[in-house]
């Protein structure tokens, strides 16, 4: 019966820490999948295997970090075999996008990964309008360059330009490594 | 395999030299961030983990547990998820179609939402008008289900407002002789609720939005601020699928998450096809501030069909008289007929639209309407819509209202007072400036 008691209470735990940080794994695997549309079955997958190495997580260890460690082997497990494609399989990109991500996660200024996250929201609205609008087409809304660009009348490259412009000041903007602001206002 | 292209991510810093993986790590978040905000949905985030808690429990249960837990997510995944990808592919080129449904939620609440709060009022301002209305609002819509409706508005070229409305009994204007028109009250509305004969919002605004979930495509939901102001909206953008017929290529909702009210809507018009916005400049010049929006060009006015609001065209009754109203200020710029008095603040529902801005404060309202993302303060961007062409731009801002009276919406209670001038007790028609 304690086995059992034990096992219960070891899957409320679980579910419990899980679900406090379910959005920043949402979060995490938007940023590492090229598109979302498998986002439901890597949160999964990521879940599952967390779950089966539970009793060796170390519990004097930030729960989020661990699980981010998971989700990033089990995506390059997929694709490995080829069944996502990740935004990049660079380790040293990977490796500054966890680091980032523990700023994101442990702020000083105390608030929470999704107060932080939710700042983006400011920022977006301080970039200039064209570039909020070429940012918003192809990022946020994911429209292909080509119709995005055919959209605002304006070439690919200059679309391109600008979005990657964009998304460094949103970088900046909340602080993601440790400036903030940054967007002019 | 997920193949929904992503664009490159500090590949090169435009010198050719490869990006460093910090700079390349700073996009993909960014851009990440973005997608995670506009796609973020708690039910869905729930669903997920409940999904995920029930394939453990079923792996937990072991090989023979009777029915799979979470079909969907697991056995077939990876080829239903292909399968998924060819069908989308198909449509990826359309706007929102990711986030359709949760648009169309959204948009049915909305409109729930706002048949049930009761009394709205909305300033509305109308880019590509003339410039003689000083920045001012083009008209006040204040709206009560079902299809109550009072627009104090200031017709082309005149300083004072003119009251039209609909009660029970249908359409009614007040004439500028004061006497109520029932019988050929149109010419006293405002041009921009009918464009070509036809109504852009025939009984309500609210019509109009009930005819988005199937005339337009709805695209995802995102979550925006208006600029100047913390709170978020959910931005949804909706285009018309068929672009005939004078109603807006584009509306935009923002719409407040914790009332479900739109608070701020934006009917816009694409430019014609092949032809020069007259928002342009007189020789289809570039706009003045190098702009490339895409949607803030107004319609083609030499088309014999145009698309959006058509030219306000003078009254005969009152053309280009240039009155100089007893309520005009010196300096061009109308002021209440009444002069407010700030102590009266308790008489906001009875102002007419003149002294209710004063009593908001004439920059307030400014920034309240130019509130748009990106836009600027004290008025529309530069070069849109204003001068020559019709507008390409028409917008919605809804502020606050009093409780109005039960018979605000009748003709009777906007009559011309007959009251001394200093009291500004009750609601007057400004009349058509004769």
């Amino acid at each position: 019966m304690s086995t059992s008691g034990d096992e219960r209470d070891r899957r409320t735990e679980f579910e419990l820490l899980a679900r406090t940080h379910a959005e920043m794994l949402e979060a995490y695997l938007r940023t590492l999948l090229r598109g979302g549309n498998l986002l439901d079955d890597m949160f999964q997958e990521t879940l599952i295997v967390a779950w089966r190495k539970f009793e060796t997580f170390d519990r004097t260890r930030p729960f989020d970090t661990w699980l981010r460690g998971i989700a990033r082997v089990c995506l390059l497990e997929q694709a490995r075999k080829q069944r996502v494609q990740p935004a990049s399989m660079d380790p040293e990109v990977l490796s500054a996008i966890d680091r980032r991500f523990e700023v994101l996660s442990r702020d000083a200024d105390g608030s929470s990964f999704v107060q932080r996250v939710e700042r983006l929201v400011q920022c977006m609205g301080r970039l200039p309008e064209a570039m909020r609008q070429a940012v918003d087409l192809v990022c946020a809304r994911e429209i292909p360059i080509v119709a995005a660009a055919r959209s605002l009348d304006l070439s690919e490259e200059t679309l391109k330009k600008r979005v990657q412009r964009g998304r460094q000041l949103l970088a900046e903007c909340i602080g993601l490594n440790g400036n903030s602001e940054g967007v002019p206002q | 395999m997920s193949s929904t292209p992503r664009l490159g991510h500090g590949e090169s810093n435009g010198d050719g030299t490869p990006a460093h993986p910090a700079q390349t790590a700073d996009e993909l978040i960014a851009e990440g961030l973005l997608r995670h905000l506009s796609n973020r949905d708690a039910s869905a985030t729930e669903q997920r983990l409940a999904a995920a808690m029930a394939a453990i429990d079923q792996e937990k249960a072991g090989p023979r547990a009777a029915t799979p837990a979470a079909p969907r997510f697991r056995t077939p995944r990876w080829a239903l998820a292909a399968a998924a990808i060819v069908v989308i592919a198909g449509t990826a080129m359309m706007l929102g179609i990711p986030g359709e449904q949760s648009a169309m939620a959204q948009v049915q609440q909305t409109l729930a939402a706002m048949r049930s709060v009761g009394d709205r009022r909305y300033v509305v301002q109308l880019d590509g008008a003339d410039e003689t209305n000083g920045g001012m609002p083009n008209g006040i819509i204040d709206t009560r289900s079902p299809g109550l409706l009072l627009i104090q508005h200031r017709p082309p070229w005149q300083r004072e407002f003119t009251t039209v409305g609909r009660d029970e009994q249908g359409k009614w204007a007040i004439r500028s002789d004061g006497q109520v028109e029932r019988a050929n009250p149109n010419r006293y509305w405002p041009p921009w609720v009918t464009i070509d004969g036809e109504s852009l919002f025939a009984d309500s605004l609210d019509e109009l939005l009930e005819s988005l979930p199937k005339a337009y495509t709805l695209g995802t939901p995102v979550r925006e601020s208006l600029q100047g102001g913390d709170r978020v909206y959910s931005r949804i953008t909706a285009t018309r699928i068929n672009t005939s017929g004078p109603q807006p290529h584009v509306v935009d909702l923002w719409i407040d998450p914790e009332t479900r009210l739109a608070d701020r809507v934006e009917f816009r018009w694409n430019r014609g096809p092949g032809g020069h916005s007259h928002t342009e400049g007189e020789h289809g010049a570039p706009r003045e501030d190098g702009d490339e929006g895409r949607f803030d060009h107004g319609p083609d006015h030499n088309h014999k069909h145009h698309d959006g609001p058509r030219r306000p065209m003078p009254d005969h009754e009152h053309d280009f008289d240039d009155h100089h109203e007893p309520h005009s200020s010196p300096d061009g710029r109308g002021r209440a007929p009444h002069d407010h008095d700030h102590e009266h603040d308790d008489d906001f529902v009875n102002m007419p639209p003149l002294a209710m801005m004063q009593w908001m404060g004439e920059e307030g309202v400014m920034l309240m309407w130019s509130s748009k993302p990106g836009g600027r303060k004290g008025g529309p961007p530069r070069g849109e819509g204003r001068g020559k062409g019709g507008p390409g731009l028409l917008t919605f801002q809804r502020i606050p209202v009093p409780e109005l009276p039960t018979d605000w919406f009748t003709p009777a209670s906007h009559m011309p007072a007959t009251e001394s001038p200093e009291e500004p007790g009750l609601g007057k028609s400004a009349g058509n400036g004769e």
